[in-house]
């Protein structure tokens, strides 16, 4: 369970978010939305401990995440950043060994190998594992990064617009992939701007304004009134570009991963 | 065990496979390199006599020219790729970010400053003679550790991205270039035969204490980055994501730095400026080890090889001529540094 009491942080005098209050239980799913510069991206890493905020505290599982050391920190929360692209040329599978980086250290144990290669398998990224991250698609290479979040095995899983640059195919496929693993325990947060998709996919939707939580709940608040609120915008001018879930994912691809997932249960339950 | 755990152990006994071919061509060029010279060594009657000409030829100057070249080549090679990962560039290496540059400006400042004699002098004592290489090296750690911060004050203030860092490199290599040539402006004819010695980098300099004293500064460092490789690969996502991943990307970045300065300096204040090792020697290596677990070691390794083999060519092209083995890295590193200027589409 994530806790979040009271965060407020600024850059220098500009407060970036103000007094953000919100409690998460294991399994959400949840979608942060906000116009730009509303705190979304500073909310997560606020949460992730890269941001300390200045007052206020973040607490996973009972623990207050500012007392923890990096490499223990790691351990409760794992990110996913918005850009994927990476210098060198690691192969996948050595990038997402890395996810167990908190746990090993100078190399790692036969067991972090193990999982690592389960993961790959449950995300059906086996034949890719020896490629080169630098050769794959935005979408193969925002699974990667998924596979190595989930590999740190961190109860909660925090991605900035996981689904920024990919086309519909790889959207639908990633979340998906989200609610497979919100379904198996996890607490997932992530920040999004296209509304279709809490919609059709959170438990959870948290809507910034300004650095403020203007509004929490489920599918329901993504109504009118809130979003003419929070983007400052007449709904009927906008309306065209807001399709319903059920337009939007009608004949996407099936990809089953929840079968896939209930065959790893063990390795994908944190901690 | 599952099919990717087993190719990924196949990769990495593939990596040990090639890091031992390297080992063995290594050895081979060892031998090569106590062949080649002005004068040809007979090595059947080398036993016979251990006060002889050729017996202290091999001894006192090919074999710790050898070793230097070894140590040179993998320190330049292992500070090079640290750079370019840390600062997630691939062209970053001490040369091409100024570092070997600051560093041959502060062993020149202490000859002309300070007046410290260093290696052409012949008349001093051991101790004196190690005291002067300490001071030396010392004000060349203090400059390279300057142009270090040059560097980390750009980054802070314009980003990462590679043309702004090499740009910083190639101007603070300028300034301190201009800032040797001031002091050679002023130096007398000692010193300035000693400063320009220096800017033709040369592991010819090399003796026994020279090398034992930069060994006890180097290899530490070589085990450090060594074992600390998957850092680096964290690196590679991204400072957030290596933060997300339990490491201070902050910390980490600073300490590899001062560490890749440190030996540079070893390097430099030892032998001189050495250009192109680092930048090339990580290059050259990356398609023979695929992945970055077994990178660190390679380079070390493969960075030796090619100062090595580079020496023995600068050595022998022009016989009984020797040419200062920076001549002939620089002859390959220009043109690779050109190549890559022109393929890598984010600079």
């Amino acid at each position: 369970m994530i806790r979040v009491q009271n965060i407020h942080f600024a850059y220098g005098r500009m407060p970036a978010l103000q007094d953000i209050s919100f409690e998460l239980n294991p399994g959400s799913l949840c979608g942060i939305l906000g116009a730009n510069g509303s705190g979304k991206t500073t909310l997560l890493k606020c949460l992730l401990g890269i941001l300390p905020a200045q007052k206020g505290s973040v607490q996973i599982g009972g623990k207050t995440l500012n007392l923890l050391s990096p490499g223990k920190r790691a351990r409760h929360v794992a990110y996913v950043p918005q850009d994927t692209k990476q210098f060198g040329a690691s192969t996948v599978f050595e990038t997402v060994l890395l996810g167990r980086k908190p746990y090993f250290g100078t190399s790692p144990t036969r067991h972090d190998v193990e999982m690592a290669s389960e993961i790959l398998s449950s995300l059906e990224l086996d034949n890719l594992a020896m490629r080169s991250v630098q050769t794959l698609s935005s979408g193969q290479r925002q699974r990667v990064c998924i596979a190595k979040a989930l590999c740190q095995q961190a109860p909660v899983l925090l991605l900035d617009e996981p689904t920024a640059n990919l086309d519909i195919r790889y959207q639908v496929e990633v979340m998906r992939l989200l609610q497979a693993l919100s379904r198996q325990g996890k607490t997932i947060l992530f920040s999004v701007h296209d509304m279709a998709i809490p919609r059709a996919f959170c438990t959870d939707i948290l809507l910034l304004k300004e650095g403020k939580l203007v509004a929490r709940g489920g599918k329901e608040v993504l109504n009118k009134t809130n979003i003419e609120f929070l983007y400052d915008v007449c709904y009927e001018d906008i309306s065209p570009l807001l399709p319903s879930p059920e337009q939007q994912w009608q004949g996407c691809p099936e990809r089953d991963h929840e079968r896939i997932f209930a065959k790893c249960k063990n390795i994908l339950n944190s901690n | 065990m599952k099919e990717t755990a087993n190719q990924y152990y196949q990769l990495v006994s593939r990596q040990h496979r090639v890091m031992l071919v390297m080992g063995l061509f290594l050895a081979a060029s060892v031998l090569i390199a106590l062949n080649v010279g002005p004068i040809r060594l007979n090595w059947s009657d080398l036993w016979a006599d251990a006060h002889s000409l050729q017996w202290r030829i091999l001894v006192d100057i090919r074999f710790p020219r050898v070793l230097a070249a070894i140590l040179a080549g993998g320190a330049l090679s292992m500070s090079g790729l640290a750079m370019q990962h840390v600062l997630r560039n691939p062209l970053a290496s001490p040369f091409t970010l100024g570092v070997s540059g600051a560093a041959a400006f502060g062993a020149a400042f202490a000859i002309v400053v300070f007046g410290v004699p260093s290696w052409l002098t012949t008349s001093q004592s051991p101790v004196a003679h190690v005291a002067s290489r300490f001071f030396t090296g010392g004000l060349a750690f203090l400059f390279s550790l300057l142009s270090v911060f040059i560097i980390l004050l750009v980054m802070k203030r314009r980003g990462s991205r590679p043309s702004v860092i090499v740009l910083a490199g190639i101007m603070t290599s300028s300034l301190f270039s201009a800032c040797t040539s001031a002091l050679q402006y002023f130096a007398d004819d000692r010193q300035l035969a000693e400063i320009v010695f220096w800017t033709f980098g040369d592991p010819g300099r090399a003796g026994y204490v020279l090398l034992l004293v930069q060994s006890a500064i180097i290899l530490p460092v070589m085990i450090w980055m060594i074992r600390h490789r998957w850092d680096f690969a964290l690196l590679q996502s991204g400072d957030d994501a290596a933060r997300a991943g339990g490491l201070n990307p902050a910390r980490f970045r600073l300490r590899v730095l001062i560490l890749a300065s440190l030996v540079t300096s070893a390097v430099v204040s030892g032998y001189g400026i050495i250009s192109f090792v680092g930048l090339v020697a990580p290059h050259l290596c990356r398609p023979f080890i695929k992945g970055q677990s077994m990178a660190m070691g390679a380079s070390v390794l493969f960075g030796g090889l090619f100062l090595l083999l580079s020496d023995i060519l600068a050595r022998s092209i022009l016989q009984p001529v020797i040419l200062p083995v920076s001549i002939v890295t620089a002859f390959f590193g220009a043109p690779f540094f050109i190549v890559m200027l022109i393929q890598n589409r984010e600079l």
